[in-house]
């Protein structure tokens, strides 16, 4: 069942190609999209959400050679469920949304697009550490394309940016997945990159490998979520990609990057991630706090919403390194408001942008009269990313910080106390911009409606007014706007998914820090007076 | 050895040689008659190499020796020769329409593909310094020749005789790394190398002895020289550029193959025992990962500094020689397994990559710079996505063959304890990333010239060699083989589990 749900798109992807005419490969993807995230809503079906561990799993032996087995191991537990909705319910709305942003070889974007979704769906379904690796890179490809090919006036220097960057990170990760499929050999007594199998012994290894191994993966992931100061690429990226590559970028493929801290790092590596707890919670402290401050002064709208993505992803990473279990789920269900609201803000931008063709914020103005609907659309992306109470946000950030307030791991509330300027910065420099967007004299083509004909700065649109928001385009976001208030008003409703998985995850990281607290070196007082039961605690793991 | 007989089973063990060479001489032997230019020999060489990979086929499952244990059959030496003769089959594939517009009869070419396949079965299945040998200089003299095939092309010359002076330099270190080994062990023959370097009472004073350490390293000279690893590649660029494109493509792929193939029968099996011996495994270890480092940096920094595409596969391919060293240093047989998958799907990719330049390649060698190539994406879709195939498979991205030839040999390396240098390797090929996404850049992300439309769009494309049907065979066949490699990767692993079994 999963493996259709993975490769259903790429059939699709086969089918854009075939058809070769721009509207029928536009209909061949949506169909598949559609198709795609029905198989997901079967999938959701049969999932039991009290149940624990991974469901609806799929094994086969793959590649067999001496010293080496890999399996095509497949299966999903909460969180993975929640972003494999959240990878189809996204995919459609921006091939809808998107319908007629892209103009040159239609059939290879959309192929691509399909592409993209087989790669991020096979990502969290993987069990296979070496699936895993394969699918995380073939992500690689068609966003390269994507952003290369159709994406704005820089996309080159981007596209090669995004490339080695992720690139370079993942090669270190690969190098990781190798060693710690030869180090868990010595304890299973064969090399094995089974997930579910390594959850087990990983953390059995020597604690200096179990650090250099978690640096590595996290140091991939860092590159992919993107964690302050390795978000340089992400800017970029964003801003010179075409509106659906921006959609799935932010939505789904830096999810990628905070479900492997959640499930690797985390998971395999507890201990080595209490060490590094502290440090990634400040990075992630940072990113809240820089990303906010950069936003400020962008005057091109896209790069103010790409750097809001790394003030958002940095909640995201704060929550995960309290290791709590509200800060494990707000993690979650931050990760997939950021997917709707961020998803949301460029997709509309993208319809913004194919009809005035500007970035600049000074450029434009005075929307609310012209175009109501996409104003009132608008505000609701812009409230639902700014955390207002009602809507998605402000669940996950709430939960996040209070989870990093709480946490026996970060042990201070400094965190979370910063985390909320974050909140107080991000209603800043969001609602400024929809304020300098939306309202004010309007401008460019529109300066007629309020000034008369003879003060008309620019007559040269005038045949050509702004249109409001079409049926296309109003059925692509209406949808979103209404998981963002449901998921405002009842979080249950999808907390309760993720919630048997990420309990489980955060209870037994703090009774395994409970166990080996007091021999590890973060309270000073504390490591002089070891008692010898302590002490063989702590060795035994 | 006084009672030398040849047995059915000794003929019948080295089928694939034997077809090989029969095909060349006939092929040569039509040229020579044959007034005008025709597709037989082609179709003959083919025939042959098909042959050829049959009886290998059927060789597949043997183990053991023949000729008096002078030469392997086993599934080693069975998969190289279906590899080879794959190889010619591309080869001929590619040059046929290539070689006929520079008035080269293609028989000529297909021939002494042939006779310097025979020489790298024999490097393949070499059981003896003396075979291996033999096998290097039937290989090689047909590659001086073929190097300079385009007779009347001043390059073309500069690149046969140049590759003809480095390749006799290293044959005379080859040849006397032998001497001296014979001197250590009173014979040429690898199993009574392996015998005595695995009995204790023999093996100390070996280890100790300067004559085995020289004449071991003059056989890594000699081989770093036929693969081209740095410090001893300088030949390379300048003869794969020189050199027919199509030319370039077979040395580069399965010559390196051939050299490789004794490589890993003399260090990683003959001289296996050292593994036992951890000084004597440390020192050699280290001496080849420390060369296969310097290939890999070596090789992709220069390639990031050229514009020339046939010279930045050229430098490209002695980053890979690296690669692949790294899997020989593990010195075991997983080293070698690895190896010999890299090399497997190197030859599919590299060939076909040279073999989307030569289909590109203008008259008097024209239409290599990196620049012709802007907007291949829209004007040849077809060509351009091969290319781009085998640049990201190159670079070693899943899921294309490239990522699993690398993996494997990452591997092997990590498995012997070569972490370190399998950390260096990969920080090597994230400098390589960027010369192969840049040719995907310039075919994609360039719009297209105004004026260059006339030259390679519709109107054009009689000027361009890729509309023969052998070619896109040969492109075809690779593509596939690259990405079937890459998503079922256990069709080729399947074939070299058996290798080694008693």
């Amino acid at each position: 069942m999963l493996s259709l749900l993975i490769f259903f798109p790429l059939l699709g992807a086969l089918g854009a190609v075939a058809v070769r005419k721009a509207e029928a490969a536009k209909w061949v993807a949506l169909l598949t999209s559609i198709i795609t995230f029905a198989i997901s809503l079967w999938v959701y079906a049969n999932f039991d959400s009290s149940g624990t561990g991974y469901q609806l799993t799929f094994q086969i032996p793959w590649v067999i050679l001496p010293g080496i087995q890999l399996t095509y191991f497949v299966g999903i537990d909460g969180m993975s469920m929640l972003l494999v909705l959240l990878t189809t319910f996204l995919s459609v709305v921006t091939i809808f949304g998107t319908w007629n942003s892209i103009q040159k070889s239609v059939p290879g974007f959309m192929a691509l697009l399909l592409v993209l979704e087989t790669a991020m769906l096979g990502v969290f379904c993987s069990l296979d550490l070496f699936l895993f690796y394969i699918f995380w890179e073939a992500v690689l490809i068609p966003m390269y394309f994507i952003i290369g090919v159709w994406g704005g006036k820089r996309r080159i220097y981007s596209a090669i940016k995004f490339f080695i960057y992720t690139m370079a990170g993942s090669l270190i990760m690969l190098v990781a997945i190798i060693w710690l499929g030869i180090q868990a050999g010595h304890i299973t007594g064969h090399f094995t990159t089974d997930i579910t199998k390594l959850l087990v012994v990983a953390h059995q290894l020597p604690i200096n490998t179990q650090h250099f191994l978690f640096l590595a993966f996290a140091l991939s992931f860092a590159i992919k979520v993107p964690i302050f100061p390795l978000h340089t690429w992400l800017p970029d990226a964003h801003t010179e990609a075409p509106t659906a590559g921006s959609v799935i970028l932010a939505g789904v493929l830096l999810k990628m990057g905070t479900y492997g801290l959640l499930r690797f790092c985390l998971g395999m590596f507890p201990q080595a991630s209490f060490d590094y707890s502290g440090l990634f919670a400040v990075l992630g402290v940072i990113g809240i706090i820089y990303g906010a401050l950069v936003s400020m002064v962008q005057t091109d709208v896209k790069k103010l919403i790409a750097y809001s993505s790394v003030a958002h992803m940095g909640f995201i990473v704060l929550g995960i390194f309290s290791m709590t279990r509200e800060g494990l789920q707000g993690a979650v269900i931050q990760m997939i408001n950021h997917g709707l609201s961020t998803g949301m803000l460029f997709m509309m931008f993208g319809m913004m942008y194919d009809r005035r063709h500007t970035r600049e914020i000074k450029e434009y103005g005075g929307l609310a009269k012209m175009v109501p609907l996409f104003s009132v659309f608008f505000g609701i992306a812009i409230f639902s990313s700014v955390g207002l109470p009602g809507l998605n946000g402000f669940i996950g950030e709430y939960l996040t910080m209070m989870g990093s307030y709480y946490s026996p791991v970060l042990n201070t509330w400094a965190y979370g106390v910063w985390a909320a300027t974050g909140v107080i910065l991000a209603a800043v420099y969001l609602l400024w911009m929809y304020q300098r967007f939306v309202f004010g004299l309007p401008k460019g083509a529109h300066t007629v409606a309020s000034h008369g004909a003879e003060h008309t700065i620019d007559t040269s649109h005038d045949e050509h007014p702004t249109p409001d928001l079409h049926w296309r385009e109003l059925v692509a976001v209406v949808p979103i706007v209404f998981f963002m208030i449901w998921i405002g008003i009842q979080p249950m409703n999808f907390l309760k998914t993720s919630e048997k998985t990420m309990n489980g995850m955060s209870d037994g990281l703090l009774q395994m820090k409970q166990g080996t607290a007091t021999t590890f070196l973060k309270q000073p007082v504390q490591k002089t007076v070891l008692k010898p039961n302590e002490s063989f605690l702590a060795n035994s793991h | 050895m006084t009672s030398f007989t040849i047995s059915a089973r000794d003929i019948y063990g080295v089928m694939p040689l034997l077809i090989l060479a029969g095909t060349g001489l006939v092929v040569l032997m039509w040229d020579a008659f044959e007034k005008v230019h025709s597709r037989i020999p082609l179709f003959l060489t083919i025939l042959g190499a098909l042959a050829a990979i049959a009886a290998a086929a059927l060789n597949l499952g043997n183990t053991g020796r023949i000729f008096n244990g002078m030469i392997l059959n086993d599934s080693f030496a069975n998969y190289y020769a279906i590899l080879f003769s794959a190889g010619v089959i591309i080869a001929v594939l590619l040059a046929e329409r290539y070689l006929r517009d520079e008035g080269v009869l293609v028989g000529e070419f297909a021939g002494l593909t042939l006779f310097s396949a025979c020489g790298m079965i024999m490097l393949a299945s070499g059981n003896d310094l003396i075979v291996t040998f033999v096998g290097l200089e039937t290989m090689s003299i047909a590659f001086y020749v073929l190097a300079g095939l385009f007779r009347k092309r001043r390059e073309s010359n500069e690149a046969a005789l140049k590759y003809f002076l480095l390749g006799a330099f290293s044959t005379g270190f080859f040849l006397y790394g032998i001497a001296l080994l014979y001197g250590t062990f009173a014979s040429t023959n690898l199993d009574t190398i392996t015998k005595a370097l695995d009995n204790p009472l023999t093996s100390n004073a070996i280890l100790t002895s300067p004559m085995f350490w020289m004449g071991a390293g003059m056989l890594l000279v000699g081989f770093a020289f036929k693969i081209a690893a740095f410090p001893f590649h300088q030949w390379a660029p300048d003869v794969y550029e020189g050199a027919p494109t199509v030319v370039s493509g077979f040395f580069s792929t399965a010559g390196k193959a051939g050299a490789f193939a004794a490589f890993i029968l003399i260090f990683d099996i003959a001289l296996g025992p050292l593994a036992y011996n951890g000084p004597a495994l440390f020192k050699m270890q280290t001496l080849i990962a420390v060369l296969a480092l310097a290939s890999m940096f070596y090789g992709n920094i220069t390639a990031l500094a050229q514009s020339n595409v046939k010279r930045m596969l050229a430098y490209s391919s002695i980053a890979h020689a690296g690669y692949m060293l790294l899997g020989v240093a593990a010195l075991d047989r997983e080293g070698a397994t690895a190896v010999t998958i890299y090399l497997s799907v190197y030859t599919l990719m590299q060939m076909g990559a040279f073999g989307v330049v030569a289909l590109l390649e203008k008259e008097t060698g024209r239409g290599l710079e990196l620049s012709d190539y802007a907007g291949l994406g829209r004007s040849r879709p077809g060509l351009a996505l091969v290319m781009a195939v085998m640049m990201l498979s190159l670079t070693g991205i899943p899921p294309f063959g490239g990522f699993f030839a690398k993996y494997y040999v990452f591997a092997a390396a990590i498995r012997s304890g070569l972490t370190v240098y399998a950390v260096l390797g990969m920080i090597a090929t994230v400098i390589s990333i960027y010369f192969y996404i840049r040719v995907i850049v310039v075919m994609y992300f360039h719009e297209l010239e105004p004026g260059a439309e006339v030259a390679i769009g519709p109107s054009g494309e009689a000027t361009l060699r890729a509309d023969t049907a052998s070619g896109w065979a040969a492109l075809v066949l690779v593509t596939i083989g690259t990405l079937v490699i890459g998503i079922l990767p256990s069709l080729i692993t399947g074939l070299t589990r058996a290798f080694y079994l008693p």
